[in-house]
């Protein structure tokens, strides 16, 4: 499996990374982009890393087929768990603005004859160690997801999750876990 | 009645129907993908009733005490569905794909409980252990579809007649013809 990686990516001891289509949209020049700690499962995933992405993932991560679109940085802990089809994402993808939104219609055009995209928003992602991400859950842009928290399935992560929270809903919402336990 | 374990006629799945399974002659399975993580020690640990139709990508992510019951004429297109416990789905409903049944997140909310288990899976091949959290079952009465991407959580039954917007998460009971819909999911209006 280990030759099938691109070059800048780090992987740890007993890691495993499954699945034939996890590099496909691997565009980043860092060196190393992606850095992943030991005794991790990574399956079927999808790294979709920009030129200028940074990614990493820490030690004893199980996650099943995710979907990272990152354009600047995601940074997972130690310990974290994701169900199938998590998506974590750093970027809006498009602009906002509708000028700007048709400028960048066009670049993406066939039309595009190399003219460059504009500027599109992206801020970092990070999520702690021992945090638990249910099935078919997203998280956004700009969201820092504090440590041992549990992400309920389907939950929409729009904002800063403080430490030890349970979330909930779409846009997610927090409640301290140990009203839960 | 299936003489099990068998086979499906080309199937692109390397598996097989496991012989603890009832699925009526008049029942359909597309792939037996769809069991490649079944691990019901029960007798019968999945029943499927006629007309029952098994499509794509669905699976029964069955644990070693798990039993899944499917009436007649239903429609599992793309669903997951994740049983400890038990799951019973009516007759006449319909799943759309990506849907997720599960009676237990397979997670405890301890975080140190939760390092337990992955350290028990890195030391399983990564498998994830089944069994090691409280699961309750789950009952979708006849008659109910279920729209694509949604997830029914522990606990909760359907009731009758229901409908569930796609991509609904489903915390709590849904009452007989009722359309609920969001996450998490708010009964809207009646039918």
């Amino acid at each position: 499996m280990s030759k099938q990686l691109p070059q800048n990516v780090l992987v740890g001891e007993g890691t495993r990374i499954q699945g034939q289509n996890c590099f496909n949209r691997f565009f980043s020049e860092h060196s190393p982009a992606l850095t992943i700690g030991s005794n991790c499962m990574i399956a079927n995933a999808h790294f979709a890393l920009g030129a200028k992405a940074q990614m990493q993932v820490g030690d004893e991560c199980l996650l099943s087929s995710p979907m990272f679109l990152c354009e600047e940085r995601i940074s997972i802990g130690s310990r974290v768990v994701m169900g199938w089809n998590v998506a974590v994402m750093d970027t809006d993808f498009h602009p906002l603005d509708p000028d700007l939104r048709k400028t960048d219609a066009i670049a993406c055009s066939p039309l595009a004859g190399g003219i460059s995209r504009p500027a599109i928003d992206s801020a970092p992602v990070t999520i702690g160690d021992d945090v638990w991400i249910g099935p078919q859950a997203t998280i956004l842009k700009g969201t820092s997801i504090g440590s041992g928290s549990f992400i309920e399935p389907g939950t929409m992560v729009t904002q800063d999750v403080p430490a030890g929270s349970r979330v909930s809903g779409n846009p997610g919402r927090c409640t301290p876990l140990s009203e839960f336990q | 009645m299936m003489s099990n374990p068998q086979l499906i006629e080309g199937d692109w799945f390397d598996g097989v129907i496991p012989s603890n399974t009832s699925i009526d002659s008049d029942a359909y399975v597309e792939s037996t993908y769809s069991f490649h993580c079944f691990e019901s020690t029960r007798t019968i640990g999945l029943t499927l009733g006629p007309g029952v139709g098994v499509y794509r990508q669905t699976v029964f992510d069955a644990g070693p005490h798990a039993q899944i019951e499917v009436g007649s004429y239903s429609m599992l297109n793309g669903v997951r569905i994740v049983c400890d416990s038990q799951i019973t789905i009516g007759s006449h409903c319909l799943l759309a794909w990506n849907v997720i049944l599960m009676d237990t997140r397979r997670a405890p909310y301890d975080r140190n409980a939760r390092r337990q288990l992955i350290s028990l899976a890195i030391e399983n091949d990564f498998r994830w252990p089944t069994d090691q959290v409280a699961a309750e079952r789950i009952t979708v009465a006849d008659n109910v579809w279920v729209g694509f991407d949604c997830i029914v959580l522990p606990g909760v039954s359907i009731g009758e007649g229901s409908v569930i917007g796609a991509r609904s998460v489903v915390y709590d009971n849904i009452p007989p013809y009722s359309v609920a819909v969001g996450n998490p999911a708010r009964v809207v209006r009646q039918l």
